[in-house]
């Protein structure tokens, strides 16, 4: 079906969540380590991913091309992809980060983090409750007492958006 | 070869998740640990107090950074409160307490010590001490004022598993008994004074170290470089510095040597290896 030309160029289909297939060349999937040691030490050809929503290994394989053609000279590309890469709705960033963690893709994993970590930087607490939906399980007493604890942090401009 | 993406029939989408469901809080605690570690620590602070599942999320974050800006957010708050001698409780207070509630592993320490009144003096010692208990790997000490520099404290040397280590306005002189950083790989140097006769032998004794950063450095004028896996020298403004000499550094690709003033007599041997010369090379 997917024979290359060369001959050379081994090839996997990896099988999202939702049963959908994508047939890639197995050199890119080296860069998780998951997939690297599934690869090398079992030889299979598909590897079923089903708790990875097949809508985030899309996101996931296009990064991992982008990233097997990075050179010194196409840097400034790769960073700006890199960015557009991460502006996505929360949940679907979440996602990604969830499933790159559990691929062991390392690099991309503290690219992902970075991006989560940047929409809590600066955030008032009650805008960060908004915005991940967490839900405060503490007296207005205790969590008074708690800011106490640490004032510094709770000083200055926090940013009340959910933006 | 690009891939190719077959379409199946999906079956019935599963639904997304119901509106109001907490969508962080139940990551992995090495996905949550991630996150908080890319923050500045004021703003990981804050997460304690979201929900009961967070109170004590912020005190595992593998990387404890005390940069300026830490130290800039702490002096404004200090300013409000009108007192200096506070800022300097809390930043020691602040470090020592993530050092000793911290229950895992620390990966890297950095600390930018700014100056201090005599009575609020750091508990740097303190610090090395636990550190080295939690098989710090990468550490960062710098002291921010360039005109003094301080003795390195003893249990620094306790800290043997580094991979990369950063001073500024140090003392450095290694105690005899030293047997080296087997692990460290780089190695950067600001206004740090070298004692005498000690640098080469503590070089040699970091057998895979790959990166050296001097800069403005002082106390040693001529140095020989013994190591077969060094790949980046780089050397900028040292005082009296006058010589370097290499040998067996079969993995350099990339020497920087930038002198204040070319000093006569400055010479470079390169014994073997490939060397690009960058820029700024006196001879």
């Amino acid at each position: 079906m997917a024979s290359s030309t060369t001959g050379e160029k081994k090839i996997l289909t990896l099988k999202g969540g939702d049963n959908e297939e994508f047939i890639l060349e197995e050199s890119l999937v080296l860069q998780s380590e998951l997939l690297k040691n599934m690869v090398k030490e079992e030889r299979v050809s598909s590897i079923p991913l089903p708790s990875i929503k097949s809508k985030t290994l899309v996101k996931i394989i296009e990064y991992l091309k982008k990233h097997a053609e990075l050179t010194p000279s196409n840097k400034e590309e790769f960073k700006n992809f890199e960015k557009e890469f991460v502006n996505v709705v929360l949940e679907e960033l979440l996602d990604i980060t969830v499933a790159v963690n559990y691929l062991k893709i390392n690099g991309l994993l503290e690219f992902c983090c970075q991006a989560v970590a940047d929409r809590i930087k600066d955030k008032s607490v009650e805008a960060v409750r908004k915005i991940f939906r967490i839900e405060s399980d503490f007296t207005p007493e205790e969590e008074s007492e708690f800011r106490k604890e640490t004032p510094e942090a709770f000083e200055g401009d926090l940013d009340d958006t959910t933006n | 070869m690009p891939s190719k993406r077959i379409k199946r029939n999906q079956p019935h989408k599963r639904q997304e998740s119901i509106d109001d469901e907490d969508i962080i809080s139940d990551l992995p605690r090495n996905v949550i640990d991630c996150i908080l570690g890319k923050m500045p620590l004021r703003d990981a602070i804050r997460t304690s107090v979201l929900s009961k599942k967070w109170r004590l999320n912020y005190l595992t974050i593998p990387q404890l950074v005390f940069d300026d800006q830490f130290c800039k957010e702490l002096i404004d708050f200090a300013k409000k409160k009108k007192t200096r001698k506070f800022f300097n409780y809390q930043f020691n207070e602040i470090v020592t307490n993530s050092l000793m509630l911290h229950p895992g592993q620390i990966e890297r320490f950095k600390v930018c010590i700014p100056k201090f009144s005599i009575l609020g003096y750091p508990n740097v010692n303190k610090w090395m001490l636990y550190l080295s208990t939690k098989n710090i790997k990468k550490l960062t000490l710098e002291y921010k004022k360039n005109s003094v520099r301080h003795k390195l404290p003893p249990h620094f040397f306790s800290c043997l598993d580094l991979t990369y280590l950063k001073l500024r306005n140090f003392d450095f002189a290694p105690p005899p008994e030293l047997k080296g950083f087997l692990y460290l790989e780089k190695l950067v140097f600001f206004g740090v004074h070298l004692a005498n006769n000690c640098f080469e032998s503590f070089l040699s004794s970091c057998p895979v170290l790959q990166k050296l950063h001097l800069r403005g450095c002082s106390g040693v004028c001529h140095f020989n470089i013994i190591g077969s896996k060094l790949k980046i020298l780089c050397i900028k403004a040292d005082d009296k510095f006058e010589s370097i000499s290499l040998e067996n550094a079969p993995n350099l690709t990339k020497v920087t040597v930038a002198l204040e003033k070319a000093v006569i007599g400055c010479l470079i041997w390169l014994s073997l290896g490939i060397v690009w010369l960058k820029s700024n090379y006196f001879v």
